[in-house]
Order: C-alpha cells, then sequence, then structure tokens
C-alpha cells in the first residue's frame, strides 16, 4: 500500500504537475474571479449584481493565501475594472 | 393564474381598490393579495390582528405582507451559515462584517419582496394573485429582474461550466452544487419572466395635479413593458379635464383601456358597509 503511494507520489511530481500545472492555476484562478468581483462591491465600487453575486459566495472555497495571490496577480486587477465599466 | 398589479401615487387608494378586487375574485377562485409595501396595510383593511406574515381573510382568500426586513437578515445568516464551513476562518472573519452591513441595506429590500412574489408566483397555486404594489419604479424593476436575472444566470453558468470542465481534466468527474444552483435559478427566472409578463396593472389616480402628472409620467415609463388594464379614476367628481388627459393618453399608449370612475364617499368604504359594497361594484367590470 505504501509503495503504490509512493509511486502514485512519484509520478505526480515529476510528470502530474508539469501536464497539469496550467490547468490547475486556471481552475483556481477561474474560481477566484467570482470572489474577486464581490469583494470589489465591498472594497467601494457599485456592483450592480453584488446581491445576486453573495448567493454564489457559499460555493466558493477561499483560504487565507487568497487575498495575497490577488496582490500578487497585479494584471487581474485592471481586466477586472475594464469589465466592470461594461456593467454600470 | 391571472396576476393584477394596483398602482398609483401614495394615498390615492391603491390598497383599498387592490383589496376590493381581491374580495371580488375570492369568490370565483383562489386568491392571494401580497403587499410589496415596506409599510403594510392590508391586515388593517380587514381588522385582522393576527401577526404572521401569511393570513386568511376568507375561506379561499389568503393575504401575505412579507417582511423585507426580516426576509434580508434571513437571506443573509443564511448565506453566512453556509460560508462558515468553506472559507478559512480568519478571511471569514474579515468578511463577516460585511456580510452584516447587507443584511441591513435598505436597497436591497425590493429584491427580497421580489424573491418573495415569485416564489408565490412561480410555488402557488392560486387562481388570481393581486398585488397591492408601493410605487411605479417597484413594478417596473419587478417585470425587468427576471430578464437581468436570465443574464446573470447565463454568465455564471458558462463561467462555472469552463471551470468544471478544467476541474473534471485534473480531477475526474464531481458533482458542483453552483452549476446546479444556477441552473436552478436560471429555470425559476424563465418561468417568473414568463409569467410576470403577463401581468395586468391597474392604474389608480385621483383628480388632483400631482396624482394626474405622476400617472402620465408613469404611463409613459410602462409602455411596452405592462399590459394596462384598466384607469380607476378615485374619489372622483362631475366632469374633469385632468382625468380626460389621463385617459386619452392612457388609449393612446395602451390601446382600449378601460375607465372606472369612483366617486368620494361621506364616510370611508371599508369591507362590510355599504360605501365598501358600493365601492365593490364599481370594480365588478374587472373580474
Amino acid at each position: 500500500m505504501e509503495i503504490k503511494e509512493w509511486i502514485k507520489g512519484f509520478f505526480k511530481g515529476t510528470f502530474g504537475d508539469i501536464l497539469f500545472g496550467d490547468l490547475e492555476r486556471e481552475t483556481k484562478e477561474r474560481e477566484e474571479i467570482l470572489l474577486t468581483l464581490l469583494l470589489l462591491h465591498f472594497a467601494g465600487l457599485e456592483n450592480p449584481l453584488y446581491f445576486y453575486l453573495l448567493e454564489v459566495l457559499p460555493y466558493l472555497k477561499i483560504d487565507e493565501n487568497f487575498m495575497r495571490r490577488i496582490i500578487a496577480k497585479e494584471e487581474l486587477l485592471p481586466v477586472l475594472f475594464s469589465r466592470y465599466e461594461g456593467w454600470a | 393564474m391571472r396576476i393584477y398589479a394596483v398602482g398609483g401615487k401614495g394615498g390615492v387608494g391603491k390598497t383599498t381598490v387592490a383589496c376590493f378586487l381581491s374580495l371580488l375574485l375570492a369568490k370565483k377562485g383562489k386568491t392571494l393579495i401580497i403587499s410589496t409595501d415596506l409599510a403594510h396595510s392590508i391586515k388593517d383593511f380587514f381588522s385582522i390582528k393576527e401577526s404572521s406574515q401569511e393570513f386568511r381573510i376568507s375561506e379561499s382568500f389568503i393575504g401575505y405582507e412579507p417582511d423585507a426586513r426580516e426576509g434580508l437578515r434571513k437571506y443573509i445568516s443564511g448565506i453566512e451559515e453556509k460560508t462558515r464551513r468553506n472559507f478559512s476562518p480568519i478571511v471569514f472573519e474579515d468578511f463577516k462584517p460585511f456580510l452584516n452591513f447587507s443584511s441591513k441595506d435598505p436597497s436591497n429590500y425590493d429584491l427580497i419582496l421580489y424573491e418573495k412574489l415569485k416564489e408565490k408566483v412561480i410555488k402557488g397555486d392560486y387562481q388570481f394573485i393581486v398585488v397591492d404594489t408601493a410605487a411605479t419604479g417597484q413594478v417596473l424593476k419587478f417585470l425587468s429582474l427576471p430578464q437581468r436575472l436570465l443574464i446573470w444566470y447565463g454568465l455564471l453558468l458558462k463561467w462555472r461550466k469552463k471551470y468544471v470542465a478544467l476541474r473534471e481534466k485534473i480531477k475526474g468527474k464531481q458533482e458542483d452544487e453552483l452549476l446546479s444552483m444556477a441552473e436552478k435559478k436560471k429555470k425559476e427566472a424563465e418561468e417568473a419572466k414568463k409569467k410576470l409578463g403577463e401581468m395586468e396593472f391597474i392604474w389608480v389616480f385621483e383628480p388632483g395635479t400631482l396624482s394626474i402628472k405622476e400617472s402620465l409620467r408613469a404611463m409613459e415609463e410602462m409602455k411596452g413593458r405592462v399590459k394596462l388594464r384598466a384607469l380607476v379614476a378615485n374619489r372622483f367628481s362631475g366632469e374633469n379635464r385632468l382625468v380626460e388627459t389621463v385617459v386619452k393618453r392612457g388609449r393612446n399608449l395602451f390601446g382600449e383601456v378601460n375607465l372606472i370612475k369612483i366617486p368620494s364617499f361621506e364616510e370611508e368604504p371599508f369591507p362590510g358597509t355599504t360605501q365598501g359594497e358600493q365601492f365593490k361594484d364599481y370594480l365588478k367590470n374587472l373580474t
């Protein structure tokens, strides 16, 4: 059993992350984009959708590194701002 | 199911018209009267002492005065409860004050009232629903919300489907709760759009300058968005040039529109009184 786990881990580490790394990143980004939209409202930007975004909240999984990642991704905010303009 | 909405400027007699109309309709089939005003007065009208939001007025006649404040509080605390499980405690603690704030935001009341109305329209087994409204703007909001929600849930579904497809490649097939929630809500919005689109509007006004001006403005706004079933000139006495203006404009904008003239009564028309019976008789054409 242990050997099986070890082999599984070995292959994930050597090949899996290389193969799926981009996919994983995109998946995570897509989840976080929804929460960012929501947080923008709480940051003071009127968001006409925010009441309905609230109902999405329970379905998103967020850890404490979330804000750090958002801040680190400087290019994400301009993208969201430009989208927001279309909604206003 | 037929849905009537009664609207007009404050104090023109919307509630009186809505209540007497519902009384007439209740003789024909199961009827619900729902007040979407924050200051409800249906219970006062029927002298009902019960404190529950939903109350029985007669055998086939139900009244509903949804409490928007309490509804919003419950809605947000439901979200808070579910969110607590999925968020890290640190993020959740930071986020909680914002949720508390949202639960007291009056701009959300109309949205809660829409949800309550939608629930009754979709799930209720009523033959007639009469909506005693707060303002013209509110009705137009109720009518345009389903379309806006269709766009929103469509967008959400598109995003989420992409996300689920990506996740499937990494982790294999998994049930996605958000996806099924959005699908369910989209279906509800479709149904609400269809049913609320058939809403028949009854506009109440009195022959005073302010009420007339508001009527003219409101009719312009309502054109193409709602069916105007009748104009009710309340507290009407003798020929009145102003009333003619409203009727003319109404017929210009909506085609054939009924005009119902109701005189002012010496005593207030309440159910069970002679004045009440007289008032009810004027509305017979509407049913």
